[in-house]
């Protein structure tokens, strides 16, 4: 089953910088889709407009069968979270726990059932002893876990994943892509940390310039050289070895 | 002083070790404010028993001193700016613990000594209920929800705009380039570039997490008071009143002498 399908879309930022073109591809429920891209190739502008926080220029996004308007809008957005690149952009309250927990009550959810949800998160991404602590006090490691606890809190059927592994050290990058191989929805993960999408990824979309390049198995795009290098990629690094 | 300190907002980002109730602390705090600007601009002594009460909350809460102080010496210069013109303009001349001095100095120590009192106060009960208490009764006492979100948001964000600003004027120190009033502008226009696409992602997440602008949820538990808050409230208030309708210096005072002799 199809869970978002992108069909056409275009979008151009406010001073005509063109950011998408004619753009389509599909993410199927329960696959782990990769969006890789040089720097500037759309990779988060697409997943901004799948969330709806920007609107396409032309070309539609279909949500479980439906096209996006304000009442699908709001469905999808409670069955689908998104890590954004910066954590500090979503990570606002005063601890870790009430942060977690602001997501689930806003789905109207029971004081109980919400304990229990930030609880269930917390381990699931293994920062329980971090909530009582102030987000802003975290390293950027801990960010980007209590940020993706928030979205665990609300038990999402989708992620959207925004370069979740930029500025982490070799250590938290592991702990994120084991916790992400753990979980068992539907992901988008946008990045240009090719040994993420060779870890976790079934599928991946290669981006340029707001196109779409390719569009296939992991193994078999991500080990193409010459189009990797066309696209301002490399193989991934756990490959160089044997592809060099 | 350094730009840092004016935002040095950790003692306020979470409750200090107090029990009491923030609607309590609030209330007090207001009730004492009120007592403090009620005294008249001639009066000084007769308000400095008034001091107890930051004096109590400030070690009961566990606030730094040294952060208090660097907070009050920020706004300082800027209260003694609007007292200082007092002196020049009410120059009635009158005696004053045995000193010939003008009234308009007695005003503008008294601003000045309110404004001890008061900020303090102040800054004491926002450390004590924490900022996110404040808002949270803040929206629990009925403040609309689009005003506490900009409250707390602006709280919470200030630190970043703050460092954005660093950020920016850093950039240009270390590449030699210089702030002057004419290039000011090459700072602002940039830094108000950043926080509009700040606060647009903001916006955005907190869109995508299901906000439909409350940020606070209302259990009706934030405004039940306990039996210690009552007697906070009380001991506290009978102590204002006293202030305010007695001559308290005086009368301890008089008690010490009479005692001593």
């Amino acid at each position: 089953m199809k869970v978002f399908e992108i069909e056409n879309i275009c979008y151009s930022y406010p001073d005509g910088t063109k950011a998408l073109n004619d753009l389509s591809f599909s993410v199927y429920e329960g696959e782990i889709l990769g969006i890789a891209g040089a720097n500037g190739s759309g990779k988060s502008t697409l997943l901004m407009l799948m969330m709806g926080c920007l609107s396409p220029l032309h070309g539609k996004i279909i949500y479980e069968g439906e096209k996006l308007s304000k009442e699908k809008l709001m469905i999808m957005r409670r069955a689908t979270g998104i890590l954004f690149q910066d954590p500090d952009d979503q990570l606002f309250l005063p601890t870790v726990w009430e942060d977690v927990a602001f997501g689930p009550r806003n789905l109207g959810l029971t004081e109980e059932e919400v304990a229990s949800r930030v609880k269930s998160a917390l381990r699931d991404t293994g920062i329980e002893a971090l909530a009582n602590k102030a987000p802003w006090k975290l390293s950027g490691g801990e960010k980007t876990l209590a940020a993706l606890a928030g979205l665990f809190a609300m038990r999402p059927k989708t992620l959207l994943l925004d370069e979740p592994t930029s500025g982490l050290d070799p250590k938290s990058r592991r702990e994120l892509i084991n916790i992400i191989g753990r979980t068992k929805i539907t992901a988008v993960i946008a990045t240009h940390d090719l040994d993420m999408v060779m870890d976790v990824c079934q599928r991946v979309v290669i981006m340029k310039n707001g196109t779409i390049e390719s569009d296939g198995k992991v193994p078999g795009v991500l080990t193409d050289r010459k189009f990797m290098a066309s696209c301002g990629l490399e193989i991934p690094l756990s490959l160089t070895s044997r592809f060099s | 002083m350094r730009l840092k300190d004016l935002y040095r907002t950790e003692i306020y980002d979470e409750r200090r070790g107090t029990s009491f109730s923030p609607i309590v602390l609030l209330a007090v705090t207001l009730v004492y404010t009120v007592a403090v600007v009620s005294f008249d601009r001639y009066q000084t002594f007769r308000m400095l028993p008034l001091a107890a009460y930051p004096i109590f909350m400030g070690s009961f809460a566990c606030v730094s001193g040294r952060d208090l102080f660097r907070k009050i010496l920020t706004v300082l210069p800027f209260v003694i700016f609007i007292g200082i013109w007092n002196p020049f303009f009410d120059t009635t001349r009158t005696e004053y613990l045995g000193i010939m001095i003008s009234m308009g100095w007695i005003s503008f120590f008294s601003l000045i000594l309110k404004f001890l009192l008061i900020v303090p106060a102040t800054l004491i009960m926002v450390a004590a209920t924490g900022f996110d208490g404040l808002c949270r009764t803040a929206a629990s006492l009925g403040l609309p929800d689009v005003l506490v979100t900009q409250l707390f948001l602006l709280q919470r964000y200030i630190r970043l705009l703050v460092e954005e600003t660093h950020n920016i004027v850093r950039a240009r120190v270390f590449r030699g380039g210089k702030i002057t009033i004419a290039n000011a502008g090459n700072i602002c226009g940039p830094l108000l570039l950043r926080c509009l696409s700040r606060s647009e992602r903001i916006h955005s997440a907190l869109m995508c997490r299901g906000f439909g602008g409350q940020l606070y949820h209302k259990h009706g538990r934030e405004n039940r008071l306990s039996v210690h808050d009552l007697i906070f409230v009380l001991t506290w208030g009978v102590f204002f009143s006293m202030v305010r309708i007695f001559d308290m210096p005086i009368i301890i005072g008089d008690l010490i002498v009479g005692c001593v002799f």
